[in-house]
């Protein structure tokens, strides 16, 4: 087991271990770089999660206290619990749905493309698509990512029937099995989907592709990686020329550490990232470090989404195979006729009966309600993922007078909907009953937007460090040896799942990185 | 027990589009206000004859299982930190708040059981519920389901109405006696070795495969 000393100011820091951060200790281990990566979480086996809905939350999720304000509903519905990300090595990686698609070229030139958008403060990412197709490339051949280089699509299930006929019905033509970082076959090492419907409990056949079992455990094989589960990042601390100097953490037995660095890579989540910026306030750097523009938490986006769940007249059994094995992409063009700027995807969504009574409309009760949950087996369930605006006051800020056991102020999630997200919603919401309502179901009940699984935006990237945080490498304008590496670097949030842009970008950073360390 | 994504702490009610009736809707009805978006609507299904698909249902073994399962009569001589009492108007509640018919008494008992298990919950829970006193002093005299339901719905804002309405669907909906009913599989049909092979019986739509290859 490789172990760094405290005093070691060669190392890099990387702080997270999912998408993000353990691609880059990864990517950085295999170069021969010496990594410290904190995490939070504990490292769980993979053959010890638990293929329960209820039992795995309580494993895997982020549980420490929250807050939400603003006029979005999670506001009122789960105002201390606004995102759900996993808390363990492999971070958000253990329970994403694997859904793993591009973003489009013009999404990375969305205000050139959209135009300005009163309330909203969008700008041009400072890459282009370009830039990052190699990085797409290589991340889908990692990642397995079904439909591409050789990966076998997933085989139908009864809710991709229901999408087809559906999708079909009503005009769609972009209806194709979608892409999955699941093997469907065997594939680097591991096993092909048991089609057992279980994602967001942690694949215990880790056929879906996970940091936590493929990249982590492959740096430490090449004795770069420190591994140190269980620490809790508090606060970054600088020297006095502005430079990152160490990561002070909490360990699992409450030890207050400091580990000295040569570069910090925060993958915390777009929640949490912030939070540690800002926690890390210090005279040269009064409003949180890397923080001079002001954008640090500011800008949070969490996707456009909301689901629909309609009633068959003969069973469906919807957990059945992967939890989204289907798409339609007619939607995710812009095309402002629609009433709003940006597109959408129609995703499949398979959710267990738990899930389905807790969400489908948090505070329904009575015989309705009943009516409709005991019909699960007859259930079939879309989800909407669309671009959300940024706008400068839906934003990550810090409690000063909570705090939680590590003494860190807890962090405030402000997030109201823009116009433009709730005319794309509307829209959405019409078009999931429309579909399934072709393919012959009786009733349909529209789901508000749960806790974020997508979070992004918090530190942007962006050319001007007037209006944004990082470079176009996910750099620190203002600290040369910070860097960041999650879902918190988006410029905008485009209309796809965000997992495979975080590792493409990770993949492309690391390289910068190596080149910083090399000059 | 913690609580799962969906926080117990939950809020409102779903919403009639203006000019509706509780009751009332049908499919046609379900339409998006966008003045309402995101917050949920009621329709009533009393109308819609769709059979449930109960099956087999299975939770992983690796669980543990619920302290009671089967109980007795006296299942509140089972209770620690509830009151007996308050236990039996629970319980009662409970019934009214996921009402399905083909539910044995027990399993709606065991979800107030296992609320008592979690001592910190359930003494919060004892203290919104005399919290409501005397606003709503004597509101669950009458246990019968018309009362409980006008009274339930005059306190759906409290608290205490809250946690409960939490608690019981986090529990109940966790049962798999209930899943089996509801047609939940849990992990029923899934093994370690194979990949299902009953993952596209629905044999009343069309085969999509033939358009795969255009996709």
């Amino acid at each position: 087991m490789t172990r760094f000393s405290l005093e070691d100011d060669r190392v890099v820091v990387v702080i997270g271990s999912g998408a993000g951060g353990g691609t880059t200790a990864h990517s950085l281990c295999s170069e021969g770089v010496n990594v410290v990566l904190l995490e939070a979480g504990p490292q769980i086996d993979a053959d010890n999660f638990v293929q329960d809905e209820v039992a795995a939350y309580d494993m895997l999720a982020w549980q420490e206290p929250q807050e939400a304000r603003g006029g979005w509903r999670v506001a009122r519905d789960m105002p201390d619990n606004p995102t759900w990300v996993c808390r363990a090595v492999g971070g958000s990686t253990i329970h994403w749905t694997a859904t793993a698609l591009r973003f489009k070229d013009y999404e990375f030139k969305c205000r050139s493309t959209y135009g300005a958008i009163a309330g909203s403060d969008l700008i041009d990412w400072p890459i282009s698509y370009e830039d990052i197709v190699p990085y797409y490339d290589r991340a889908e051949k990692v990642m397995g990512v079904s439909g591409k280089n050789g990966m076998p699509h997933h085989p139908t299930n009864n809710q991709y029937k229901v999408l087809h006929a559906g999708a079909l019905g009503v005009g769609y033509t972009q209806v194709t099995p979608g892409s999955l970082a699941v093997n469907s076959r065997p594939y680097d090492g591991r096993p092909a989907s048991r089609q057992d419907g279980f994602a967001l409990q942690g694949d215990r056949s880790r056929a879906k592709w996970s940091t936590a079992y493929i990249e982590i455990p492959r740096a430490l094989a090449t004795g770069c990686l420190d591994l140190r589960p269980d620490c809790c990042a508090v606060q970054i601390e600088h020297d006095v020329n502005g430079k990152a100097s160490a990561v002070v953490y909490v360990d699992k037995n409450g030890q207050r550490r400091r580990q000295r660095c040569s570069i910090v890579v925060v993958a915390c989540n777009a929640v949490q990232t912030p939070r540690l910026l800002l926690a890390s306030a210090s005279s040269r750097f009064p409003d949180g470090l890397a923080n001079g523009s002001g954008y640090v938490g500011r800008c949070y986006m969490r996707h456009v989404t909301g689901s629909t769940w309609s009633i068959f007249d003969k069973p469906i059994r919807m957990c059945r195979g992967e939890m989204m094995p289907g798409l339609v992409a007619d939607e995710v063009l812009h095309r402002p006729e629609r009433g709003f700027s940006g597109g959408y995807y129609l995703e499949l969504l398979s959710l267990s009966l738990p899930a389905i009574a807790a969400g489908v409309d948090p505070g329904w009760w009575g015989k309705d309600f009943a009516w409709f949950v005991e019909r699960h087996g007859n259930m079939a369930g879309l989800f909407l993922n669309g671009e959300d605006l940024p706008q400068r006051e839906n934003r990550i800020t810090l409690n000063m007078d909570r705090l939680d056991d590590n003494d860190m102020p807890i962090p405030v999630v402000t997030y109201t909907e823009h116009p433009n997200d709730l005319a794309m919603q509307s829209h959405g919401y019409a078009a999931m009953r429309n579909i399934h309502k072709a393919a012959g179901a009786v009733c349909s009940h529209d789901t508000p937007p749960w806790p974020a699984s997508h979070n992004m935006g918090t530190t942007r990237m962006s050319d001007d460090p007037a209006n944004g945080v990082l470079d176009n490498w996910g750099r620190s304008h203002e600290v040369e040896n910070l860097f960041v590496s999650d879902g918190s670097v988006f410029t905008s949030s485009a209309s796809a799942n965000p997992t495979l842009t975080i590792v493409a970008l990770a993949m492309r950073q690391s390289e910068e990185i190596l080149r910083q360390l090399r000059r | 027990m913690k609580k799962m994504h969906s926080n117990p702490k939950v809020m409102n009610r779903g919403i009639l589009p203006e000019g509706a009736e509780e009751g009332k809707g049908s499919f046609e009805e379900v339409v998006p206000l966008p003045s309402l978006i995101g917050v949920s609507k009621t329709i009533n299904y009393r109308n819609v004859e769709i059979p449930r698909s109960p099956c087999t249902a299975k939770k992983d073994c690796r669980v543990p299982p619920r302290a009671a399962q089967r109980l007795s009569k006296d299942w509140t001589n089972n209770l620690v930190t509830i009151p007996k009492d308050i236990g039996t108007i629970f319980f009662a509640i409970a019934k009214i708040l996921c009402p399905h018919d083909w539910l044995e008494d027990d399993v709606y008992q065991s979800v107030i059981l296992e609320m008592d298990r979690d001592v910190n919950f359930s003494d919060q829970l004892i203290f919104e519920y005399h919290a409501l006193s005397p606003l709503f002093d004597n509101i669950f005299a009458d246990l019968s389901a018309d009362a409980l339901i006008l009274s339930l719905s005059n306190i759906e804002n409290t608290p205490f109405f809250r946690l409960l309405l939490g608690r019981t669907i986090l529990y109940l909906y966790d049962d798999p006696v209930v899943w089996s009913g509801c047609g939940y599989e849990g992990v029923a049909g899934c093994t370690n070795e194979m990949p299902r092979d009953d993952i596209d019986d629905v044999d009343w739509l069309p085969d999509p495969q033939a358009a795969r290859g255009q996709s």
